[in-house]
């Protein structure tokens, strides 16, 4: 069982400040004339663990604004706790949408308020550490999780301005929120024992029923399918009929398959060797065309080659001629000399290593415009030797060539021979011995048998996966209908145990009213709506209500402390039940009940007017507000 | 001069950028055009082309083919801008061929004609320059007038109408 334990309250913006005193289990009082912040504080303590307040909304439109608290800048709430032993620190900014917590080695995490938010809230934080279930809920269409703001509708007992009403308003109200529906789920969840597990095989209950609905509506798609692709009566068969058939079908195509090796056999033997002497003809005359072409590329490759180096060749016989009538125009005009200028071509005397300029140079090195015959005819030398290595390059292609071509001419008459080879033994196999007609027939037949094996292939597919989807669907079924029995005999069960939890309440809270309205005969709670019912229904008296509220949030607390195994914290906040004008004596009658409580395994924080208690627990008084001592300080600068 | 210097030179040798190849071949085309003085050469920048065309047999041949030859065009093209290049060299072979005596300028410098002496004779002597004087003659009966056209009209005949873009203007 978890359990919750405030130890210390702070508040603290730029403006004001509030630091609670240390909190102990059992009851705390905190007595305060009208105005001084006994709400807030209870405001405070429920908005740190995610609550939603509206005074502290800081929005434009929000009429009933705590001035203070709305207008402060950099304030927050942070909460000393003892959740099921162990202690944390909460902060929540006011106005912000997520809490950090802080436990006791120090680690730190931050929790969005906001389901939509993030996948783990504070609530289902808070819930964990409670060992209370995460429910789904649902409703209609509709499913949510419960959360820790729903059950402290059982927990915080506020100022309910509908003193009629039991439970606090929910934060945020729809039909859905305050149907009667989730005020039922709150107590079972708070004072049942089964009924956490009856709850979350309702979720599982929902999940196997969409998808047992979603099996259900492939399946029968897949059903309308099959009728718009098969309308025709003759052509359903089931899968059993079909198989039979395929099987037929396949017999028959290896029995015609068979039929046709035979006609192949009965070819004459003599045949034969001439069909192999064929085949061997023939992947030799392959491997010669092969070679052939290969042949033929290299061909072309030398050709290219003897072309080039032609080319090449001509050149320097041209430039040949071009240098003897160059040599002959210098020996018989003799225009230009290895000393004439290269500007103005005159000739010139040139000094020894010396240039055309005067400057200084090596004759060795000294690059002549002009040349000498006997150089002119080195030259010539030299370009004669160039033809001559170029006509050596060019014979010994062309003998390569040569060569090529001669194997060449060997393997086109190789090919020619076996071309007339083949065809020769051709014309000599005796190709009237297969009976040409009957195997035509066979290979029609064949033909017709395969396609229509391949309709009925494509029909059991179809089949096939009409059935796999039928499968799923009754599987889902199953699934279903087996949830639905169970959680019949576990509402069956927690409905049983409800009702002797309903006995054990009724118990307690009768006595409790009993003690506390003189004038009152029997109390007990409506065992469908769990809603209280005074004197069947008779008892009128409007100060009652505050006894028949107050009373029960006591009951729910006596409850858990009798039995270890009810999930409710042990914890209640109590806000001043003053309002529906319960007189003082009945007041103070009501807050003693207190004093009978032997077990002090729970806390309640109660807030109440000055005074406004039994004498014996003044001892519990842990702050005293007055019109001097507010709750919020300011913080002087 | 060492073996490796004579080799470099050897490699760097190209006939076509000899001053002789450019003297021969204006020398054989003054001489077979008949320009003797009676006759004369009009136009000296053509010669640059001239030259380009009888030392090439192939360019002659080019001329008679159609325009869509690629290759024909390129060849055209390439001898376009080689005789572009040659131009000035031509100029400054003849103003020493005219200092040697070998050939006369008119006096507005716009015609030339070869000079006979003992030096012409014997460079004419023998049958050096048939290839040149061949091709020569097939260019004359291709182009009117070939000794007194202007280099405009030359180009325009052998470059231009043969789809080779010519943009030098002289």
């Amino acid at each position: 069982m978890g359990n919750i334990l405030i130890k210390k309250v702070t508040y603290i913006g730029d403006n004001f400040y509030y630091e609670s005193p240390e909190f102990d289990s059992g009851v705390n009082i905190i007595e305060g004339v009208n105005g001084s912040g006994k709400t807030t504080l209870m405001n405070l303590i429920y908005y740190s663990l995610s609550g939603d307040v509206k005074n502290f909304n800081k929005n434009k439109n929000n009429k009933e604004k705590h001035k203070e608290i709305t207008s402060d800048t950099n304030n927050y709430v942070e909460l000393d706790i003892i959740i099921s032993g162990e202690r944390y620190l909460l902060r929540r900014s006011i106005g912000k949408n997520f809490i950090t917590t802080s436990d006791s080695s120090g680690n730190l995490e931050a929790f969005s308020i906001n389901r939509n938010e993030s996948p783990i809230i504070f609530s289902d934080w808070l819930l964990n550490k409670l060992n209370i279930n995460v429910l789904d809920i649902f409703q209609g269409n509709n499913s949510f999780k419960l959360n820790i703001k729903d059950l402290f509708r059982l927990i915080y007992h506020d100022q309910n301005p509908d003193p009629k009403k039991i439970y606090k308003s929910p934060d945020n109200e729809s039909f859905i929120s305050d149907s009667e529906y989730v005020r039922k789920l709150i107590f079972q969840v708070l004072l049942g024992k089964g009924f956490e597990k009856y709850y979350s095989s309702i979720g599982k209950l929902k999940e196997a029923e969409n998808q047992r609905s979603s099996a259900l509506s492939i399946f029968k798609e897949f059903e309308k399918l099959s009728n718009q692709l098969y309308p025709n009566e003759k052509d359903i068969m089931n899968l059993e009929f079909l198989k039979n058939r395929i099987k037929l079908f396949k017999e028959q195509l290896s029995k015609l398959s068979n039929a046709r090796e035979l006609l192949k056999v009965s070819r004459p033997s003599e045949s034969d060797s001439a069909w192999k002497q064929i085949d061997k003809n023939k992947s030799g005359l392959i491997n010669i065309e092969l070679d052939l072409q290969q042949l033929t590329d290299n061909l072309n490759a030398k050709r290219h080659e003897q072309y080039k180096y032609e080319v090449y060749r001509d050149g320097i016989i041209k430039e040949v001629t071009q240098l003897k009538k160059i040599i002959h125009a210098h020996e018989t005009l003799d225009v230009f000399k290895s000393n004439s200028c290269p500007f103005c071509l005159n000739v010139m005397d040139r000094k020894k290593n010396e240039c055309y300029c005067g400057c200084t140079i090596d004759e060795d090195t000294f690059e002549k415009f002009f040349f000498s015959t006997d150089e002119y005819w080195s030259l010539l030398k030299s370009r004669k030797k160039s033809v001559e290595t170029a006509d050596l390059v060019i014979e010994s292609v062309l003998l390569e060539k040569k060569s090529l071509e001669k194997e060449y001419k060997a393997l086109t008459i190789k090919s020619q021979e076996l071309k007339t080879s083949i065809k020769n033994a051709l014309s000599k196999v005796d190709r009237k011995s297969i009976d040409i007609n009957k195997l035509n027939e066979i290979d029609d037949k064949s033909l017709e048998v395969k396609n229509e094996l391949q309709v009925l292939n494509k029909k059991l597919d179809f089949e096939e996966q009409l059935k796999q989807y039928k499968d799923t669907f009754e599987i889902k079924d199953a699934i279903f209908k087996n949830l639905d029995r169970e959680i019949k005999i576990l509402e069956l069960k927690a409905n049983s145990d409800m009702q002797s939890i309903i006995k054990d309440f009724n118990l307690i809270y009768n006595s409790l009213m009993m003690a506390t309205l003189k004038k009152l005969r029997s109390a007990k709670i409506d065992s469908e709506s769990y809603e209280p019912i005074v004197d069947e229904g008779v008892y009128r008296e409007a100060s009652s209500r505050v006894s028949i509220r107050f009373n029960y949030y006591l009951s729910m607390l006596k409850m858990a402390l009798n039995d270890e195994s009810v999930k409710f914290p042990n914890f209640l906040l109590i806000d001043t039940p003053q309002t529906a004008g319960i007189d003082t004596e009945e007041l103070k009658k009501l807050i003693s009940q207190f004093n009978d409580i032997d077990n002090i395994n729970y806390q309640v924080i109660l807030t109440t007017g000055l005074d406004l208690y039994p004498a014996t627990l003044k001892n519990k008084v842990r702050e005293t507000l007055t019109d001097d001592d507010m709750l919020l300080k300011p913080i002087i600068t | 001069m060492s073996e490796k210097n004579k080799y470099e030179r050897t490699l760097l040798f190209s006939t076509k950028d000899d001053l002789y190849f450019i003297t021969y071949n204006v020398m054989v085309v003054l001489k077979y055009l008949g320009c003797n003085g009676k006759k004369k050469f009009r136009d000296i920048n053509k010669l640059a082309f001239i030259l380009e065309f009888i030392s090439n047999k192939e360019l002659i041949w080019a001329l008679d083919k159609s325009n869509e030859n690629q290759k024909d065009k390129m060849l055209l093209s390439k001898a376009y801008s080689d005789g572009l290049m040659r131009v000035n060299s031509v100029k400054r072979v003849l103003f020493t061929l005219k200092g040697m005596g070998l050939i006369e300028f008119s006096e507005n410098n716009r015609e030339i004609w070869l000079k006979e002496n003992e030096k012409t004779l014997s460079f004419f002597n023998g049958e050096y320059f048939e290839y040149e004087k061949d091709n020569l003659n097939m260019l004359k009966s291709r182009i009117k007038r070939l000794n007194n056209i202007t280099v405009d009209k030359f180009l325009d005949s052998v470059f231009s109408n043969k789809g080779v873009q010519s943009w030098a203007t002289f």
